[in-house]
């Protein structure tokens, strides 16, 4: 009986080659997650960080109900799902348009695929500061230009005011419009991750098809309805699941645009408040549980609803 | 006039206008952000609609201030060996782990792929507080080399899931006959694989490299001393600073964009390919 | 493989290394400083040369962005690498000695050796913690309304010391959008909003504490102070105004009042090149708006009268190598007091008043510093001997929420969640009404004080 088989060495080689990865994965990713959960059921102020009290057996419940009865905290957990469905629908939407636009040939037809996706590649630092500017109530081009060309008479501060009066057909209604600043500045940004992805899609779709029903007669949006869009299903479905919960965890995006003012506060604002404006660390650590829980049971939920609808396909 | 044509003819019009549309509003933010970098802060002040530099007046002040009064000239280099750094290790060890994935075969090898995606879906945040509770704790807190570490971290698994999606088109015979001639396994990483992957070699590293260059959230959380900082955290440190002059912040904004826009431009194809590897499969 | 080996023995190097170069510092002094500026940094660095000459002790002076302090702080405290001395201001004083960063007993030995009557009797009595103190007051300044003289006069106006005067003038005055009546802070995410707010409360008796030692907010002042500021709001431009905006409509001549700190007067005075002042520009003189320009430090309200007043404060470490840090405090404090204050003298009032041999010293001497940018003028000489005595007046009677009544760690929080701001921004747009705002405001407050 060999131990120092073909299939052992195997094994022991990709060992080796896989251990700096998975080491640093461990270090970086699963041993804070670990720890994370360690800190949520432990009082961690500032005093605390110091010492070994971080090591010692005094679990509480503490946390997790100063984050359950903080005055805003349904308020933030309902934004969070607005702004992940929001954002996440309205990018698939945009890169959906954006892909049938581009899905032809037409001249420097590279060079708009290029450049429709500049605002995923830019630093998000100069995209977020770029757009406070333009939306700035007293030096923004986009409230200088409505006011001059009468649109609206005093600045509208976009990005710093939790309500508007909007009427559309004669319905009043409160737009919640840092909200909406934030998740249009998410369809912005995210748009050309859908764009690319339902492209690819799209240029795959086999031409045909859409002779084929050319020759039945249908016209552009009938071959749309029911050649493209069946195709884009499986896609624009991954493409939700992805952005929903990368949406969900974003923090730079918010901190940088608005710092969770004014109605835009989410819970990964919340995590960094409760750190470094209460410094309570076990507050924070607490939040983002009931973030990575949320997460994880939305999940649950989506994967039982796909297995379902793909069984009934079936 | 048939239906048909009509169709045809709004649904043409449709696209023009479509076209322009998003032509507009996805430059029109780059375009501000480098016109305003040139201009002064009267400027900006008195005339925040104008849309055009009037070129008498253009002004380089924004950039060498930015560069030499503010510290980013350093700054630059402290991203470019961090993202550079980040580039070369992670290209190495997802090459070899990507090829282990593949090639080899081990226990829990199926396993791999769902792992490494799920791993992916970790919130920044949540990691964020406890590394910054261990490292402050261990003195190693503000220090660019826990960066590079970091944004290993953050970039191994999917640089991993691409490079064994594109091994898995590579026929397998060739190594076989590396093999039998003696090479070894490295060996046959170094003279098979990696000559026949650079459009995924090139994938992967614009990817890499876009995220270390872009990050922002450890960056600002880790970084103390001005010396440490790398470009995402010098431009939050102007715009935070007391005397405010967005020409100056703009003009850090497009010092930070530029190179990643140029790299992209270049690259643009393998990028593509390589994001969209997975996506034709349905 | 080699590549991770050389990537291994790096992240060790800079490990030990770290961990050597924060060993070696002995016999010198490490001091942390919100004075960030590269002028300022000059500054310090010339204090901390003559400091080293007479004593021998290098200090190292190390500039923190006032915004980025707490973090810091945290991070070296539970790295058990905290600096020697730390300047900061006085929103994390108290709650730093709670959680231990800060030895208060070293503290208050300085002020002992010092003299505890050379200080100003109020920031001492905000630093109080126990028997002593946590930290040693430094400098300060309390919070200005500046208003526009000449115009007040056109219309016959008296200064606007009281609510009703406040008022009164900014609905005769204001014309929008040429010039509005009174730009307050309306930011929620700034610190400036609580600083002005509170200035006002305070004005009307608002308290943090009871008489009976519970923090309660939710009281007919507040509501009152929250009905008064929305009332100002009414004459200040929409959006979210902050230090900046409201500085630049006051120098371009478009806000006929504005609450600030006194670090406006070197803009102010027109010697700053980087700060167009426009009615200087217009009437072709420097000095012109300022001279215009009358100041209140005390407001009035109906139901008391105060001054907001920021105070910043030299901390002594728990890590310092305490002898020297205390050196390095009580040198700052005397031989290098003035050229300390003279860093900024517009916000850099005199706290300490003298030494026991010449009682007056630091005030005669701060009255005669020069501040200004491109041109440098003395306080004294530039706005009047008057002027100067009205804003040092009140640093005694320096007001703040919370401190006096032992609640110093909850004002921390209070202002690194801007949970304030926040609630009177909502009051301000119109969703909440000011009762409610009140209610929310203490529910938030106590919860935090959890």
């Amino acid at each position: 009986m060999t131990t120092n088989t073909l299939s052992n060495r195997e094994a022991r080689l990709a060992f080796w080659m896989l251990a700096p990865t998975f080491f640093i994965v461990f270090l970086i990713v699963i041993f804070p997650m670990i720890w994370n959960v360690w800190l949520s059921f432990k009082p961690v102020g500032l005093a605390d960080l110091r010492g070994a009290s971080l090591w010692r057996f005094n679990l509480t419940l503490d946390n997790f109900l100063k984050v359950f009865q903080d005055p805003e905290f349904v308020t933030v957990f309902l934004t969070t799902i607005f702004y992940a469905v929001g954002g996440s629908l309205l990018s698939i939407f945009l890169g959906l348009i954006a892909a049938l636009l581009v899905n032809r040939e037409f001249p420097a037809r590279n060079v708009v695929r290029g450049l429709f996706i500049s605002p995923y590649i830019a630093p998000v630092v100069a995209v977020t500061f770029t757009w406070g500017f333009i939306l700035d109530p007293q030096l923004g081009v986009i409230n200088w230009a409505g006011m001059e060309h009468g649109l609206w008479s005093s600045p509208i501060p976009f990005l710093s005011q939790r309500w508007f009066e909007v009427s559309l057909f004669g319905v009043a209604f409160k737009l919640p419009l840092a909200l909406t600043s934030v998740i249009l500045f998410d369809g912005w940004r995210y748009f050309p991750f859908a764009f690319l992805f339902i492209l690819a899609r799209l240029q795959a779709v086999p031409e045909e098809l859409y002779q084929a029903s050319a020759v039945d007669g249908a016209g552009p949006i009938g071959r749309f309805y029911h050649i493209t869009l069946p195709q884009l299903g499986t896609v624009l479905a991954n493409l939700f699941l992805f952005r929903f919960i990368w949406t969900f965890n974003k923090f730079d995006d918010i901190f940088l645009l608005t710092s969770g003012q004014s109605g835009t506060k989410v819970l990964t604002i919340k995590v960094y408040d409760y750190a470094f404006g209460e410094f309570n660390i076990g507050a924070s650590s607490a939040v983002a549980m009931v973030l990575f829980v949320s997460l994880a049971v939305f999940l649950i939920f989506y994967f039982r609803w796909i297995v379902r609808e793909t069984q009934s396909l079936l | 006039m048939n239906r048909e044509r009509l169709e045809n003819l709004i649904v043409d019009f449709l696209r023009i206008a479509g076209l322009v549309f998003f032509i507009v509003a996805v430059a029109f933010p780059f375009y501000w952000m480098l016109v305003s970098s040139f201009k002064s802060l009267e400027e900006l002040l008195m005339q925040p609609g104008n849309l055009w530099i009037d070129l008498k007046h253009i002004s380089f002040n924004a950039y060498i201030e930015v560069l030499f009064d503010h510290g980013f000239s350093r700054y630059i280099l402290n991203s470019a060996y961090v993202s550079l750094a980040t580039v070369i290790l992670s290209v190495a060890l997802a090459t070899v782990g990507g090829y282990a994935v593949t090639r080899l075969h081990f226990r829990g090898q199926r396993f791999m792929s769902a792992g490494i995606l799920l791993i992916y879906m970790f919130p920044a945040i949540v990691l964020v507080i406890p590394l910054y509770v261990i490292f402050a704790k261990m003195g190693l807190r503000d220090s660019i080399h826990v960066l590079i570490l970091v944004y290993l971290a953050q970039t191994l698994p999917v640089a991993l899931y691409m490079l064994r999606s594109y091994f898995l088109t590579l026929p397998a015979e060739m190594e076989y006959a590396g093999l039998i001639d003696g090479c070894s396994r490295f060996g046959v990483i170094w003279r098979i694989i990696l000559p026949l992957s650079a459009p995924a070699l090139a994938s992967v590293a614009l990817y890499t490299f876009m995220i270390a260059w872009n990050e922002f959230l450890f960056a600002f959380m880790f970084l103390d001393t001005p010396e440490n900082f790398t470009l995402s955290r010098g431009v939050i440190q102007l715009a935070q600073s007391v005397h405010l002059s967005k020409q100056l912040v703009m003009a850090a904004s497009v010092m930070v964009t530029v190179p990643i826009m140029v790299l992209f431009l270049v690259f643009e194809r393998f990028l593509v390919q390589g994001l969209t590897a997975g996506a034709t499969k349905g | 493989m080699i590549r991770q080996r050389t990537f291994i023995a790096l992240v060790i190097l800079v490990g030990l290394f770290t961990f050597t170069s924060t060993a070696l510092a002995k016999n010198s002094v490490t001091f942390w400083t919100t004075e960030s500026e590269k002028d300022r940094m000059e500054t310090q660095r010339a204090i901390a040369r003559d400091f080293t000459k007479k004593t021998g002790i290098e200090v190292q002076i190390v500039p923190v962005q006032e915004n980025m302090l707490a973090e810091k702080v945290t991070a070296a405290f539970a790295a058990k690498s905290l600096p020697d001395v730390i300047f900061h201001p006085m929103e994390y004083t108290i709650g730093w000695l709670e959680a231990g960063v800060l030895d208060g007993a070293a503290a208050t030995q300085v002020i002992d050796d010092l003299g505890k009557d050379t200080f100003g009797a109020g920031p001492l009595n905000l630093a109080r913690a126990g028997q002593g103190y946590a930290a040693v007051p430094a400098d300060g300044w309390g919070q200005l309304l500046l208003y526009r003289k000449d115009l007040f006069e056109k219309q016959n106006l008296p200064a606007p010391d009281t609510w009703d005067k406040i008022l009164k003038a900014a609905e005769t005055l204001h014309n929008k959008p040429l010039i509005w009546g009174i730009e307050v802070a309306t930011d929620p995410g700034q610190v400036f909003t609580q600083q002005v707010f509170e200035h006002v409360a305070l004005s009307n008796g608002v308290r943090l504490v009871d008489k009976s030692g519970q923090v309660n907010l939710n009281t007919p002042q507040m509501v009152a102070a929250l009905e008064f500021y929305k009332k100002l709001a009414a004459f200040t431009p929409p959006g979210n105004l902050h230090w900046l905006h409201t500085r630049m409509d006051y120098l371009s001549g478009r806000a006929a009042m504005v609450i600030w700190s006194p670090f406006i007067l070197d803009e102010l005075s027109g010697l700053r090149d980087d700060q167009p002042v426009i009615p200087d520009i217009k009437a072709k003189k420097r000095g012109t708006l300022a001279h215009e320009t009358g100041f209140v430090t005390v407001i009035q309200g109906p139901d008391g009268q105060a001054q907001y007043g920021q105070i910043s404060y030299l901390g002594i470490t728990r890590d310092a190598d305490k002898a020297a840090a205390q050196k390095w405090v009580a040198y700052l404090l005397s031989d290098g007091y003035l050229k300390w204050l003279s860093m900024a003298p517009e916000g850099k009032w005199p706290l300490r008043k003298g030494t026991a041999a010449s009682p007056a010293a630091f005030i005669d001497g701060w009255k005669n510093l020069e501040f200004g940018k491109d041109i440098r003028a003395k306080i004294s000489e530039y706005y009047g001997p008057e002027t100067v005595k009205i804003l040092l007046g009140g640093v005694d009677r320096f007001d703040r929420w919370g401190f006096a009544a032992g609640k110093g760690a909850l004002v921390s929080k209070i202002y690194g969640t801007k949970v304030i701001p926040e609630i009177l921004k909502r009051m301000l747009d119109g969703e909440i009404s000011p009762a409610e705002a009140a209610k929310l405001m203490d529910e938030r407050v106590k919860a935090l004080d959890k």
